[in-house]
Parts: C-alpha cells; structure tokens; sequence
C-alpha cells in the first residue's frame, strides 16, 4: 500500500493515445505536418467540413447571403443568413468566422515556425504566408469593419488582438501576400508568386485601387490556377459546397433569387438548366425537408473531391478589365471579357453603352466566371461602395423563396462571442457600411 | 506526494499492519423480532453496526448471527413498516447473547441502515446528513418497469423526468438541483459498493434526442434497497465524483434457510398519449398562404383551407398499442455459512412506435460465506445483455412525429407523401439499434482479527461491450439526397467500457470509557474508468451485404477514443457515540486524478457531521404527542472532475488532400473529424468543489402514528468549470474550461407520513413528500483582463442562457412587452406588439417544487392498492413544436395561423416569433400533476395457492402516467427534446411519455 501510495503519480497519469503531445507538434522536423494542418484548415474555413447540417464555409456564406444560393432546409439560423436578417448569436455566423480564424492562425503560426527547419522561403513557406493574406482578405470582404485578430500559439498561450478597420484588415493581407512574394521568388516558385501577385491585385481592388490591382494583375502568367483541393477519401476532406447541395440538399444553387438575382440557369425540370457553360445546374428535387423548396445542384462541384479554385488567371485579367471599365466610363473592359469569352466558345457581347449598363455587365460576367468562389458578396459590396448603388438594388430583394422579406444586412457581424476578446472593447463592428 | 497524504497513509498502515496478526474471539448474537402483540415477524433484517455481519430472521422470527467479534457491538433490527430497535449488547468469546427485538409498527424509519462509502453498514440514527431510503419491497415493481420508474417520487429532493415515451429512453435524475454548468449533474451510482457506468446519455449515433441512460441497466426485480446519498454533505467519502449525490444500490442477497423458489411474470400494455394537432393551410386564390395578419391588413381572402392530420388519421398513423412482457425467477437460501441468491429475468417490449423495440435477458447471482470464524466472503455478478431499436424522433428531420407536425395539408402533399413533410418512408427505412452485453462483478471480504478491528476489502469490474448502429438499406428513398445515401450506409459505433474498483479500509471500534464509543476508519480506494470507442462508417452497400460493414463500397470513415482515467484516494473516518444517542462524525478524504491539471497535487474533501436522538435523553418529555426526536446536522465536501482531456494541451491528427494525396495533419484540437471546434487546454484544472451544510430532524409523533421530517440544505458550488467561450479570433479552441464560477442550491425538503386508519383487517397509510429548491448562477467568474465572463447562451436556437443572478439554464428571450389589438380588428398585427429591446429571463426548465403524495390501503394480507401522484412546479417549457408550426417563415401549418378568433395573446406569440424572431410566446408554465401509479396487489388464497402447489400467489394490476393535470398546451409538460441533456430542454415533436397498463403474476414455492 505504503508502495502504491509513493508511486501514485503512474497510477493516475494515464496517456490517451488519440492526441498529439505538444512536444511534437512543435518539433520542426514536424513542419510538414504542421503545413497540412493549415491546408485542412484553409479548405474547411472556405467550404466548411462536409457533415450533416455543417455550416457551408464563407463560399457557402457568401453564396447564400448574395444570389447565387438559397438555403433550402429547414435551420433558421442559414435561412436569416439568405434573407439577410442576420444577428451576432447566429451560430452558423459563429462557425464560418470560428472556421476562418482557425485557418489564419495556425497559418501564422506555421510561417512563424518555418525559419526553425529547412524548409524555410521554401514554396511551402510561402503557400501558408499566400493562405494567411487570402484569410485576412475574406474577413476584409465579407465581415463588417472592425474584426479583432488574436492569436494562440502552438504552446496555448493566447495574445489578444484588437479590431481592425476593413482597410487595415486587406492592408494585413498585403503585407502578408508581399511576404510570400519574397519566399516563393526565393523558392523559384512560379504558382505561388502568381498566387500572391493575384492576392496583392485583389486586396488592391478591394481598396478601390484599381490601376495598382491592375498592375499586380498583369504579372499574373497565362494558364495560371491554384486550388483548394478536397477529397471523397473521408467526409471531413469533401468539398462541403457539394455536400451541402447535393449531398444533403440543404443548400440549393440559386437563379433569379428575389429581385435582383441574376439568371445563373434555368430553373426548370432535370437536364434543362444549364444556360451557361461557367454555371452548370441541375434541377435534383426538393430541399431537404423542404418538399416546397426547389434543389438545384451547382455541378461546378460535380462531387465530394472538386476542387474550388482559389486563384487563377481568369480573375486576374477580369480586374484588369475593371480597371479598364473606368467606373462604366469606357468600353475598353469588354475585349477582355470577350478574349476570356471566346476561350470557352461563348458569343462576345455588346457594349451596353449606358455606365449602368456596363457595370452590370461586368459583374454579371465576373459573377459567373466566378460563381461560387466566396466573390459575389464582396462584389456586390462594391457595387454599392464603388458604384453608387443601393443594397436593393443589387442584393436579392423583396419576397424570399420561401414568403418572406429580405433584410438589409449587406455583410456578415461579429459573432458576441468575440466579445470575450478584451481587446474588443466596443464590442461589435466598427461599421456594417458596404 | 503531499504532507497531507503521506499522513493518511501512515494512518492506514499504522493501524492495519501490527494488528492484523493479533488473534481474539468470537461469539454470536441470536435472539427473536416480534411485532404487534409479540407475533414473530419473518423477514427483518438484523446487522451488527459497523460490519457488514447481519441476517435475516426466518418464519418464527429467530435470528443468529455468528463470527462476531467478541465483545461490546451495536445490533440493530429493522423491517418495513416498523420502527427499527438498536440494542448494545456485550459478545461473548465463544458464547452466545441473546437480543430479542420487539418492534412497533411505524410507516416511517427515524432510524435504519444505510452503506457507506467505507464499506460498513451503519444506523442512521449515526448519521447526520438525510439519506433517501427505498426498500423495493415497498414498490408495486409492475409500476416501475425500470431503475428510473423506480426512484421517480419515492426520495425527498430526487427529481427523476421522464425524456419522452420511446422504449428504451431514459430519465433526468438531478439531486438537489444542478451544481455543473459544463460536467453531467447526473448522480454517481454505486452497486453492491462498486462503481458502475453511470451516463446518462449513452447513444453513439443521434436519433434527433432520446438516448438510454445507464441507470436502466439495473432490473428493479434484483435490487433489495436504494439509500440516496443527497449531496455533499452525506457524500464526502466518495470524492471526486459525488458532487451530485450517489445512488447506492444493493441487491437480493439470500438468507440461511430453506430455499426460496420465485417466479414471477408481467404483461402489459403501453398507450400513446399525445394529441397531435392538425396541420392547417389556408390559401389565397393564387395558392399563397393568407394568414389572419394579411386577412387583417386585407392583402388576402381565404378562397381554400386544407386539414390533414396523418399522426392521427388511422389510415397514415404510425402509431400502435405497444406491448410489454417480461419473466423471471430466481432461488435463494443457504446456511450459516453461507448464503446465496439466484436469479433471471427476461423482458421485451415494443413500443408504440414500429421502430421501437427492447430485448434484455438479465442474470443475477450473489453468495455470501464464512471461512473459518474470522473472516467473511461475498461475491456478486450480473450478466445483461439488451438488443434496442431506436426510432427517429424530436429533432431528427425524418423522424415521423416531426414529419406529421410539420407537414402540409395541400393535395399535392397528400399525393406525394400522405401529408407528412417529407415520404414516411424514409423514417422507417432508417434503422437504429443498440446491442451491447454488460457483466460487473466484484468480490468483498471482511476480517475480524481482534475484537475491535475488522478489514474491509472488495475489488469490482464493471465492463461492456456495446455496438450502436445506424444504417439505411441499398434501395431506399434516401437515395435522393446525394452520394451518401445512394445504395445505404452503416455508422457503426464499438465500445469497450469497463470501470474498475478496489476498496480497502480498517475500522476500529473501542470503548473509550462507560458510554463512549470512539469509531475510527481509514480506507483507500483506486478507481480506473476507459471508454474505448470506435466508430467505422461506409456507404454504397453492395446488394446481398447491406447488414454489415463488409459491405461498403464507399465514402469510408474510421475514428477512434479512448477516454482513460483514475483516482487515487485516501481516507479517515472519526466517530464518537456517547450513550448512543449523540453521535459526531469527521472524516477527510484526498484525491488525485488523472483529469487534474499537471499543476494540481491532491484534492482534500473534509465532513463533519452530528446526530442527536435527543428523545432517548432522559430530560426529554415521555409524551404520546411526540414519541420521538433526532436532530442532525452535516457539512462536507465533493468534488466533480473535468473531462478526462480538458486540462490537455494537445493536438488533432487529421486528413487533408495535398497535391492529389492524402496526408496526415495536426491542427488545435477538435472534436470529432473536423466537424467541431475543440476545447483548448488549460493545465490549471481543479475538480470542481461542492460544499454543503445540512440541518434537520424527524421525529414520530401521536403514538408512532405520524412521522415528521425536515431538512434544509445550503449547497454551493465553487471553482465551478465555465467552458469559458473563447473569442473566436484566438483561432484554436471555441471554448476552455477554467475554474470560476460559483453555483447555490438551496432548499428545504420534508415529509409528512402517517397511519390514518389502523384495524384489524384494514390499515391506511399516507405519505406527503417533496422539496422546494432555488438553483442561482452566483458568479460566473472573471475574464483575464477583469471583465465578467458573458452570458453563456445555448439550447435550442439558443434560448437558454447560464446568466449571473439567475438560475442555471433558463430561458432567454426578448420579451413581449405588450400587445392591444388597436384597430379593433379582433387580430394583432406586427405593429401592434411591443418587444423589449433584449433578452430577458422568462422562467426554468427545472422545478423549482416538487411534491409527491402516495398512499396505500391494505385489507388484511389479502389486498393492497397504491397510487403516487406527482407534482412539479415552478418551471417552464420551450414549446418549439408549435413555435415552428405556427411561425410563417417555417411551417406555417397551425391552426391557430389562420382562424380569426385565435386569442389575442397566442397571435402576440406568433407574431412575435415571425416578426421579431422571439420565442418569448412560447415558453410556457410548464406545471403538472401527474397520476403516476396506481397498483393493486391481490394475495391469492393459501388454499387456492397451495392447490397450484405454491406457498403464496399474487396477482398485482398496475397503471402508470395515467392522467395529467396541467395547463402547459404542448404535448406533455415533462418531454424533453434532448433526452438527459445537462440543460437542453424543449419541446419539439416528441414523443409523450406513454401509458402502461400491467399485470404481474408472483408466486413463491
């Protein structure tokens, strides 16, 4: 007994062999490891994990927010996300920024431990430097002014940070997108230089800076794609946009939602939706516990292991073409458009003529050369901000699918939770402006 | 190790070792127990305080107890429905003392036997904290088909809730209310003195909310008694772990004597209650539905109204009459040496529900023995093994009772899907079962090698092995909703739980001068807890394997958990008895366990406790008004630990797809594949530390004919575990425990039990029992930089908030401040109702009374009839079922929608949860009475009995919830969504608990 006793510690300090200890997690020789983890985080944070009733992501939040998607289940808290009545205890709000956060910080913290192994300014150094300024730009583009940026790093210890204006958050992803320039022309790596120039180029136009996105733009190389990549090994890698649209069916692919919704395809019976060949659709049935709601599937993500492409050359030549839009002044943005257009077999268009006209048409083409990309609700921000529109007249309007009235959220709060940040001292966004 | 510790154990091994080797004699205590008019009375138990030696007496009342220590020992007899006698006798070595008992007849114990945690049975009247006491000879067991049924009324302060009426679901039990916002607030359970697994939420894969709860596992038929132990005060010697309360259970054992022959056998009946409203649309002539604010606004006119109701129709019902049968049987006997009990037992039921159903065959054996005369022998095993099948309900979508209130009445639902929400066939094409097989046994002993020393030792395993199940078959409906469903699944989740206990612990027992008694007890105890758990899941079943994983094709998914854990403990026990009638207690007890943090040591939990039967002093007045009195008070200390990983600082290992491969990650941790955002690690986690103080008495008054009994408790919970919800930008975990708040619980509890009517032939007993509780939130502690932690909200759609200054888990929602239909329209449109501007509290889940009136009426030994009403007060219900019918962004399918002449305050209720999305209208008083149990037993003739060649025959009818008394205007006003969730209530398509009707048939050869 007087034996037990002494040796009480090994009778009580039993190891459960499901964890990581930290001592490994932190061991450089790890950093592989430890770069995986931010590529699960980065994919989950932009189409959320693929189980039942899962928060889609910010792909899936933008989507649902703008009009390229309805929710088409029966949870409240996305239905207020679609109608755009939304309140920071949503907890579907909760997830997509606990979910964006996660993938920013364990970035931060894997670009913090690279230059402890050999593999730092490798071109895996600068991907996560490249997924640590996209984060940044998500929360610029999609969340109001005000997101506090805090930290925890790889040993626990928390260091709060303080709210950031919408144009201090695209400066971080600035500084970071340069900070991967430097690592990945260091690594000799083509993609991820291109990745981080179409970084700079977004966040630039973010910042209404449209002759220097441009100029980022430009030295994007032809044929240039990155993607998130996602797959049907196990649920937890699938894309979850298709599992939410047609796996479960809680999510459907939208068409001239409300009153603003552009014409993405056809709602019509099975195998006559499809209009467009960059938004291809099907009509799959009814939403899930829906009977009333309409399902069609967004077979851009045909299945569980599609990839969502994060950058590519398309994107960078279309804000060239805005910087040549010239705010609707000039129809010089349309030999882009139709350069892009005519790769895909598609009839060139027309100018417009009116500024109105010219802009609509540029983002509607922007819209679907990017659909469901977690583009849209940023774009329709700055139709509101750049281009003097209303949030009515651009957001999905009047009657939801479902009877009821859209608010007028024009982007996603900050969850209460947030409040816990004692560096978050008002407690709320700084503004809800576009 | 710590000062503290190092001490126990020298006291242990000071006190064990050089006196185990010291011979003494022994004698026995033989004697008779008689009642009424000196009648021998058969089946009394008789112990000898402070060991586990007793016995039982047999037909002409005679008792003997043998191998007791020679010299002063405390003997106490006791039997149902008399007052229980202790003597203090003087055992001679190698003779015999007689101790004739004579006991008068009393409806309520002051004094009985109770287990403690050191193994030894103890007087109550020793004890200075209440303990519940239940003796299941005293339960109609035909209604009491489970554990749960069993405790449900029968102990002051023990509130058992019924989740729901699905077969197999299980029960709240909270004791003396809720002390964890974050641990399970459900009681520890001791059998036979050994540690058993105790969830209360015990479902692998989710159904939508009811889930078995352990506590069902054990068969009411094999359990003798139940003490319950109520909080901190009586609990202190359990540790770590008894913040709750415990529910100590002993099973049947045997006595000396011829053998016993029992066989008994129950069929029922069980009724679906529910009354299930009908879905209603009324359409304008474009088809869009015209509610009473749009009739009132004159957007619309009613040109269709559709009604279906497919719960009830008999043509769609899923329901039926569900069925019960069970049999059993068991032989005990034995000799002075050694005893034994044998039994078995088999049930099923179906429930009312197609998809709901219960096998379980149960076995029982218990053996006591002496070897030599020094040292005595037990053992005990039980085998169960149980096959479930689970419905989908509550808040499942394809569950049949939330697809026939949310369901539409329009013909084209009715074509498609007989009006339920979606095709009924995928509720019955979804398949739930849970199989498992369970075996604890244990081993004890006592020795007696001096007088004044007895050893205690017992050493258990508590182990299942468990397999729950979901699938779907290849062809089915579900095949619909994309590459998962097509051609079925199979979720399967393995579990290996096993709970080990060792106990050791040495009493000794002196005379310290005339009329002293000085007790003194140190023990130790290890106990080891391991769920292991792994689930697999596959999809594309190939045809002609569709039952087993082998099977799957695709979409391949495997996890696993285990969940080890251990605590070490030490303790001593101090007893004065002066003239046995004043007793003081202390005793202290230190833990360390595995889910402390690496900078916590060993946690103490001291007790003191008092008892004074004041009446058996001699300035205490001899009157017939008050026949007796003892007054008791107690204060101690418990503990609850966090969860096995909270205090970890550990990593997630994951799969992710990088450059077309699948390769493993580690990211902050998670809870299950990615789906959820763990807790971070803190490694400053203490136990969580209840103490409580108690004060009472009971007494006896007009000639033992009425029993009084009081007690007022003051529990308070501190370093309570807040899982702290972390601001989100930290971007690790969502949440991390810390130990700062601080939760009270205080209340009275009493009972007032009495013989109304005593003759001859008939006897009439009464008993009115029950508790009043405040449950208050004091501090929920401080943030890091000062701030108070926020409110934290959850349940469903996050109605229910833990809120400084207010009681744990109540309901939040912006209020609906008024509401005047202004235009006199006879309806209340959106602007004609005023909401407060915030959330404000609007009532508990949990009672805040609790009552149960039970009474009984015996004619002779021919006839007995029994009835327990219930009552809890004080408590609220979220009716969401009808906040999401009645909602016109949801279902819009209630009735209420549409019809002009709904009461102004139930449009309030809509309006406000469609227009300002408040539920505020839909939390509602939640107060009920129920019938729930009525029994009547019938001995059957001796000469009828013996001429089937049985020594007695009974034939008992039984009912159980068979009426309900309430206001509340949703289903039932005791269901809860979420089956034994800690906090988690609401009303949402389920199931109400359903009627049983029984007949049992017992007879003994």
């Amino acid at each position: 007994m007087a034996a037990a006793a002494c040796s009480s510690d090994k009778l009580v300090n039993i190891t459960t062999p499901d964890v990581i200890p930290l001592p490994i997690a932190t061991d450089p020789a790890n950093i592989d490891v430890l770069k995986n983890g931010v590529t699960f985080e980065f994919a989950r944070a932009l189409t959320g994990p693929a189980s039942n009733n899962s928060t889609p992501g910010i792909v899936g939040l933008s989507a649902v927010m703008t009009d390229e998607m309805w929710y088409s289940s029966t949870f409240t808290t996305m239905r207020d996300i679609d109608r755009r009545v939304i309140d920071v205890a949503n907890t579907d709000l909760l997830h997509g920024y606990q979910y964006l956060h996660r993938a920013r910080n364990l970035a931060e913290q894997a670009i913090a431990q690279y230059p402890l192994t050999p593999k730092n300014n490798s071109s895996d150094h600068a991907m996560v430097t490249n997924l640590a300024g996209f984060t940044y730009l998500f929360f610029a583009e999609n969340f109001c002014s005000g997101v506090p940026f805090s930290t925890t790093s790889l040993n626990s210890a928390i260091t709060y940070g303080p709210p950031l204006t919408t144009a201090q958050t695209l400066d971080s992803a600035i500084a970071r997108f340069n900070a991967a320039l430097l690592r990945a022309t260091a690594a000799n790596s083509l993609t991820q230089k291109n990745l981080a120039h179409l970084g700079l180029a977004r966040a630039l136009l973010d910042k209404d800076n449209f002759a220097a996105a441009a100029a980022e733009a430009a030295k994007v190389t032809d044929g240039f794609e990155f993607d998130i990549e996602y797959s049907a090994n196990s649920s937890g890698q699938q894309n979850g946009v298709w599992w939410n649209n047609q796996s479960e069916g809680r999510s459907s692919a939208a068409s001239l939602e409300g009153g603003n919704g552009l014409d993405f395809f056809s709602r019509g019976p099975s195998g006559t939706n499809t209009t467009d060949p960059r938004t291809p659709a099907d009509s799959i049935g009814s939403g899930l516990g829906q009977a009333a709601l309409p399902l069609y599937a967004a077979l851009k993500y045909p299945s569980g292991d599609a990839p969502v492409p994060l950058g590519t050359t398309t994107e960078a030549r279309l804000i060239q073409a805005e910087n040549d839009l010239a705010l609707g002044t000039s129809n010089t943005y349309l030999t882009t458009l139709n350069t892009l257009r005519a790769g895909i077999g598609l009839t060139p268009l027309v100018d417009p003529v009116t500024a109105d006209g010219r802009v609509r048409q540029f983002f509607r083409e922007r819209a679907f050369w990017l659909w469901m990309t977690a583009h849209r609700l940023g774009d329709l921000r700055r139709m509101i901000r750049d281009y003097g529109y209303t949030q009515a007249q651009v957001f999905p309007s009047g009657k939801t699918i479902r009877g009821g009235a859209y608010g007028t959220d024009v982007n996603l709060p900050i969850p209460f939770q947030e409040q816990n940040n004692p560096q978050f001292a008002n407690g709320s966004c700084i503004d809800r402006n576009p | 190790m710590s000062k503290l510790h190092k001490l126990l154990v020298i006291v242990f091994m000071g006190v064990v070792s050089p006196m185990t080797a010291i011979a003494q004699g022994r004698g026995v205590i033989a004697g008779q127990v008689t009642g009424q008019g000196g009648a021998p009375l058969a089946g009394a138990r008789v112990t000898v305080t402070g060991t586990s030696l007793r016995a039982l007496t047999g037909d002409n009342g005679t008792y003997r107890i043998t191998n007791v220590p020679a010299g002063p020992a405390s003997v106490t007899a006791q039997m149902l429905g008399y007052s229980p006698r202790t003597q203090r006798v003087t055992v001679p070595d190698g003779g015999t003392v007689t101790a004739n008992f004579a006991l008068e007849q009393a409806p309520l114990q002051i004094t009985g036997v109770v287990v403690t945690a050191t193994g030894r049975e103890e007087s109550t009247r020793e004890i200075g904290s209440s303990v519940g006491h239940l003796e299941t000879a005293n339960v109609p067991i035909a209604a009491t088909p489970t554990a749960s049924d069993l405790l449900a009324g029968k102990v002051t302060g023990v509130v058992v809730t019924q989740s729901s009426g699905t077969t197999g679901g299980g029960s709240r039990v909270r004791i003396r209310g809720a002390n964890s916002m974050s641990l399970s607030n459900a009681p520890l359970i001791i059998v036979d003195g050994i540690r058993v697994e105790s969830s209360e939420i015990s479902l692998g894969p989710g159904v939508g909310g009811q889930s078995p709860s352990r506590l069902d596992d054990l068969n009411p038929n094999d359990i003798e008694s139940i003490d319950v132990l109520k909080g901190p005060a009586a609990a202190a010697l359990y540790g770590t772990a008894a913040a709750n309360g415990v529910i100590q259970v002993t099973t049947k054992r045997g006595q000396a004597g011829r053998s016993d022959f029992r066989v008994w056998t129950e069929s029922g009946r069980l009724n679906e209650t529910g009354h299930f409203p009908n879905n209603v649309l009324a359409l304008d002539a474009s088809g869009n539905p015209c509610s009473i604010v749009l009739q009132s606004q004159g957007r619309c006119t009613v040109a269709t109204t559709y009604t279906s109701n497919p719960l009830e129709d008999a043509a769609t019902s899923p329901f039926q009459r569900g069925s019960r049968q069970a049999v059993g049987g068991s032989v005990s006997g034995g000799a002075e040496v050694a005893t034994y009990y044998l039994s078995s037992s088999y049930q099923q039921e179906q429930g009312v529900l197609p998809q709901n159903q219960l096998q379980r065959l149960q076995v029982q054996a218990n053996t006591t023995g002496r070897i030599g005369d020094r040292l005595n022998v037990g053992a005990n095993v039980s085998y169960l093994t149980n096959r479930m099948e689970l419905p989908l309900s509550d808040n499942a979508l394809f569950g049949i009772i939330p697809m026939g209130v949310y369901g539409y009445p329009d013909p084209a639902t009715i074509a498609a899907s007989q009006g339920y929400a979606n095709d009924p066939a995928f509720f019955y094409d979804w398949k739930t079962y849970q199989n498992y097989a369970r075996i604890t046994g244990a081993v004890r002993g006592e020795y007696h090698p001096i007088s004044w020393l007895s050893l205690n030792g017992n050493a258990g395993v508590d182990r299942y092995a468990r397999e729950d199940r979901n699938r779907i078959p290849r062809e089915s409906p579900y095949s619909s909703f994309g590459s998962v469903y097509t051609h079925g699944f199979i979720d399967n989740y393995t579990y290996d739980i096993n709970d080990l206990t060792t106990n050791a612990s040495a009493t000794g027992i002196f005379d310290l001068r005339p009329g002293l008694v000085s007790t003194t007890a140190v023990g130790t105890q290890y106990i080891r807890e391991n769920l292991h758990r792994i689930e697999a899941f596959g999809a594309g079943l190939i045809p002609g394997v569709e039952t087993s994983l082998a099977g799957a094709t695709s979409d391949y998914s495997v996890s696993e958990v285990n969940t080890p854990n251990a605590t070490l403990s030490a303790y001593v026990q101090q007893q004065f008895a002066w003239r046995d009638r004043l007793f003081l207690n202390a005793a202290l007890r230190t833990d360390k366990n595995t889910a402390f943090g690496t900078d916590i040591g060993w946690i103490s939990y001291p007790s003191v406790s008092g008892s004074w039967v004041i009446s058996d002093e001699g300035f205490f007045p001899h009157l017939n008004a008050l026949n007796s009195l003892r007054l008791r008070a107690a204060y101690g200390q418990a503990g609850l630990r966090p969860g096995p990983s909270d205090a970890l600082v550990s990593f997630t290992g994951l799969t992710t797809t990088f450059q077309k491969n699948d390769v493993g990650a580690f990211t902050f941790g998670t809870n299950g594949s990615g789906t959820l955002l763990g807790t971070l690690g803190n490694t400053n986690l203490k136990p969580e530390r209840s103490s409580e103080w108690e004060l009472g008495f009971e007494s006896q008054l007009f000639n033992n004919r009425l029993n009084a009994e009081l007690t007022y408790f003051n529990k308070t919970s501190k370093d309570a575990l807040v899982s702290v919800p972390l601001a989100p930008s930290v971007g690790s975990g969502a949440t991390q425990f810390q130990n700062l708040g601080r939760v009270d619980n205080k209340g009275v509890e009493y009972r007032l039990s009495g013989t109304a009517l005593r003759t001859s032939a008939w006897e009439w007993n009464a008993s009115l029992g029950g508790s009043f509780i405040n449950n208050k939130l004091v501090d929920l502690g401080l943030l890091a930089n000062g701030n108070p932690v926020p409110p934290i909200i959850f349940g469903y759609i996050s109605t229910q908030r833990h809120v400084q200054g207010y009681p744990l888990g109540g309901y939040w929602q912006r209020p609906i401040l008024s509401y005047a239909d202004a235009n006199g329209d006879g309806m209340i449109s959106p602007s004609e109702i005023t909401m407060g501007p915030a959330a404000t509290y609007l009532g508990n889940p949990f009672p805040k009374r609790e009552m149960t009136f039970s009474t009984d009426l015996h004619f002779r030994d021919w006839a007995r009839i029994s009835a327990l009403f219930d009552y809890k007060g004080g408590q609220q219900l979220l009716n969401f079922t009808k906040a999401f019918r009645c909602n016109v962004n949801d279902t819009f399918n209630c009735p209420e929608l549409y019809n002009p002449s709904t009461p102004l305050d139930v449009q309030a209720a809509i309006e406000a949860i469609s227009n300002y999305g408040s539920y505020a209208g839909f939390v509602e008083n939640a107060d009920f009475v129920k019938l729930r149990e009525v029994a009547l037993t019938v001995n059957l003739p001796q000469t009828f009995a013996s001429r089937v060649r049985t020594q007695g025959l009974s034939l008992t009818f039984a009912g159980r919830n068979l009426h309900t008394w309430t206001k509340y205007t949703g289903m039932d006003p005791e269901i809860n969504f979420n089956g034994q969730a800690n906090f988690t209530t609401g009303d949402a398509a389920t199931l109400p608990p359903n009627r049983l009707f029984q007949i049992r048939l017992d007879a003994n050869f």
